[in-house]
């Protein structure tokens, strides 16, 4: 092999090592067995990388990185929303300090008084009180906590499985796609909150069943999208390319089609953050979620909902305790808020248009 | 370079795409390559040229296996003996009778068992996947769009060295050292291997491309028009460095191209094709002063000569070119021809040798 500066001069002896009478069968093993010599000498590590390889590797990849880094700073909705949602993690973060609990208690339970509900800015009650007394302050620190795991939950394992069985569907085509898509169809054909409803309501009412009716009614829309995007990008010639040299079909799909199809995917994953949380919220807050009393932004607007127009009498004021609902409401509206802002920045980000080609 | 060892011979090759739509399903074929035959001998540089449409991109497709044939063998290394007996068999064939209805004569079987055998061994049709998939390392392809044939999220490094990764022929250190080499070959800086697609221009791109089809050290590279998306300052640049790395590894091309002066300049043989079929196929030079076929002479009237003085008479042709769903009947030709006769409706004027490798499909220039 002349390219080569070293001593693997392969491609000299398979021309002549391959037996004339079928060169098609014989080219293959000798290669192989070619290759183990030249290695006599020096024996590289076997990982073969060194800190400096791996610099060499991660370079070009933060640069990319910087630059959408940079793309992000000048997109101020992103940032806006970036700097939302930092709050609600930090919130999240910090809950154990911010609303301590009391040993062997569980956090996630509102502490309560069962009085009647007291207004914001009561010493004790940061945001006031709700139903039973229960502590609106502790539920919104910890509710946090609740809404971020649960939204990345299902929006994850709805996106790991729209990802793989969009992605199947889209390349393999034929028999396999017709199945998924009507699958797909099956799903899409009710709305995604009805049908919610519906597996929820089957379903003992715990956090888990709720997760898992959200991620069955959010796959579909998932697969879809992926579905398109591998339609689309599986006729660049680079992937023909990958044919070309020989690359088994997975490879193909995983190595050169889904890392070109997966940043609208990332865009959607940004705004259905913000989606699922409201749906969780919604399902809580018609009754199909967790039970009252719980830290979770809809349930404890639920729970608000009847003191609306309540009078409660706190030393000596009469008051409509507007503020047990719209409190957790303001929190979802938030939460959401944020990542529809990120979502839409990156996909102006994410715009081939925009981006450098 | 060159030797008289055949290196790929193409026969019959079919390409036929059914068109699909109407209530009823398919309702027809486009037949993109219709009966194509060429060899191209180890070392040497094969034209392949053609307005678009005309097939000559499936072609070099089909050969790769890219898109799967519909029709005819291609046969890799097969030794010349064996390559005669295989034509006088298929002769043999054609002249027995027509067996009736389904029966066929104990001649006929014979006659195609032999040459089942043949391709059984020589012809990639009859290989499994599997082994055609570990066969792609004697072929490879260097694609007209370089904007579009790297992966955008792939850094040089990985692009170049999957090929060897695939087929499990380095790792490691001596994988970086043969990339490092291979990038140089091509012209590029061994820094260019850590940036990705975005950072080079078309004709660096292109050189990339290069790069990835010589990795696996193929011995076929078809040339899909390289140089087409390219400007004309780069493209002289690629071209010599084809011309340099062929004669550096003595490597075999198909250069596909509708540009004929830089089929001038590349090739060593040049097969003309029109709407599926070869109508011409010939040396360069025997080809560019001595144009049988009224298409080729018209291809080569229109080349641009760079002296504003000089007068050409060129020659249009008339008309588009016809549909490859519904070809016209006879001489494919014939619609757009001027020496046009009343047998080219009728009667396809086959593809003859008339002497030193000359081979032509006009009934005008075999009977001269």
């Amino acid at each position: 092999m002349p390219i080569s500066t070293q001593g693997s001069d392969w491609g000299e002896i398979m021309v002549t090592e391959s037996k004339p009478s079928n060169p098609i069968a014989s080219t293959e093993g000798v290669v192989s067995e070619v290759h183990g010599a030249p290695f006599d000498g020096e024996v590289p590590t076997k990982s073969g990388m060194t800190t400096d390889d791996l610099m060499e590797e991660l370079r070009p990849r933060i640069r990319e990185i910087k630059n959408s880094w940079s793309l992000i700073r000048g997109n101020w909705t992103a940032m806006m929303g970036l700097m939302l949602i930092s709050f609600v993690v930090g919130v999240a973060l910090l809950a154990p300090i911010l609303s301590p609990v009391a040993p062997f208690a569980d956090p996630l339970r509102l502490p309560m008084d069962f009085g009647t509900p007291v207004p914001p800015f009561t010493p004790g009650h940061p945001l006031g009180t709700g139903e039973d007394g229960a502590d609106l302050w502790h539920g919104l620190v910890w509710g946090a906590r609740i809404t971020i795991t649960t939204s990345l939950y299902v929006v994850l394992t709805a996106a790991l499985i729209g990802l793989v069985l969009g992605a199947v569907s889209g390349y393999y085509g034929g028999k396999v796609d017709e199945v998924i898509m009507r699958l797909t169809d099956i799903f899409l054909s009710l709305p995604a909150l009805i049908l919610a409803m519906a597996v929820a309501a089957v379903l003992p009412r715990t956090m888990e069943n709720m997760m898992f009716a959200l991620v069955l009614v959010w796959w579909p829309a998932y697969a879809r999208l992926i579905r398109g995007q591998v339609l689309s990008v599986r006729e660049n010639t680079y992937v023909e390319a990958a044919r070309a040299i020989g690359a088994k079909k997975g490879r193909i799909l995983f190595k050169h089609i889904v890392p070109n199809s997966i940043s609208p995917l990332v865009v959607s994953i940004t705004m259905d953050l913000g989606a699922v949380a409201l749906t969780a919220a919604a399902l809580s807050f018609i009754g199909f979620g967790v039970e009252s009393g719980y830290a979770e932004w809809g349930r404890m607007a639920s729970d608000g909902q009847k003191w609306m127009f309540a009078l409660v009498e706190y030393e000596g004021i009469k008051y409509t305790a507007w503020w047990v609902a719209t409190i957790p409401s303001l929190a979802i509206f938030i939460f959401t808020m944020g990542f529809t802002l990120i979502g839409d920045g990156l996909r102006d980000i994410l715009d081939p248009r925009l981006r450098r080609s | 370079m060159m030797s008289d060892e055949i290196l790929i011979d193409v026969r019959g090759l079919q390409k036929h795409f059914p068109i699909r739509g109407g209530l009823m399903g398919s309702t027809g074929t486009i037949k993109a390559v219709d009966g194509v035959n060429i060899y191209i001998r180890k070392g040497e540089t094969l034209g392949l040229v053609g307005e678009s449409g005309c097939g000559k991109t499936t072609t070099g497709r089909c050969i790769l296996h890219l898109t799967k044939p519909t029709g005819g063998n291609i046969y890799w290394k097969m030794p010349a003996d064996i390559r005669s007996k295989l034509i006088e068999l298929e002769a043999e064939l054609a002249k027995l009778p027509e067996g009736n209805g389904r029966r066929k004569s104990p001649e006929q079987k014979r006659i195609e068992g032999e040459i089942d055998e043949i391709r059984k061994r020589y012809s990639l049709e009859k290989q499994p996947s599997e082994s055609l998939r570990m066969m792609r390392k004697n072929m490879q392809i260097v694609f007209q769009d370089p904007y579009s044939s790297l992966s955008p999220r792939m850094l040089i490094k990985d692009i170049v060295s999957e090929p060897l990764l695939i087929h499990g022929i380095m790792k490691g250190e001596e994988l970086k050292e043969y990339v490092r080499s291979l990038i140089e070959t091509v012209g590029l800086n061994p820094e260019h291997l850590y940036r990705y697609p975005h950072e080079f221009s078309g004709g660096q791109r292109q050189r990339i491309g290069v790069a990835r089809a010589l990795a696996l050290n193929p011995e076929l590279v078809v040339l899909d028009e390289p140089t087409s998306a390219l400007d004309v300052s780069v493209q002289a640049q690629i071209l010599n460095m084809l011309n340099d790395l062929q004669s550096r590894f003595g490597l075999t091309y198909l250069f596909i191209s509708h540009d004929l002066s830089s089929v001038r300049y590349m090739c060593d043989r040049v097969a003309v094709m029109y709407l599926g079929k070869i109508v011409e196929l010939a040396p360069k030079t025997e080809l560019f002063e001595r144009p049988l076929h009224p298409y080729t002479e018209a291809l080569l009237s229109v080349i641009p000569i760079p002296d504003p003085k000089a007068q050409k008479n060129k020659l249009t042709l008339s008309g588009e070119i016809p549909s490859p769903a519904n070809p016209p009947s006879g001489c494919r030709f014939h619609t757009r021809c001027k020496y046009r006769e009343e047998r080219c409706e009728r009667e396809e004027p086959p593809l003859m040798d008339i002497g030193g490798e000359h081979l032509v499909a006009c009934h005008r220039a075999s009977a001269k």
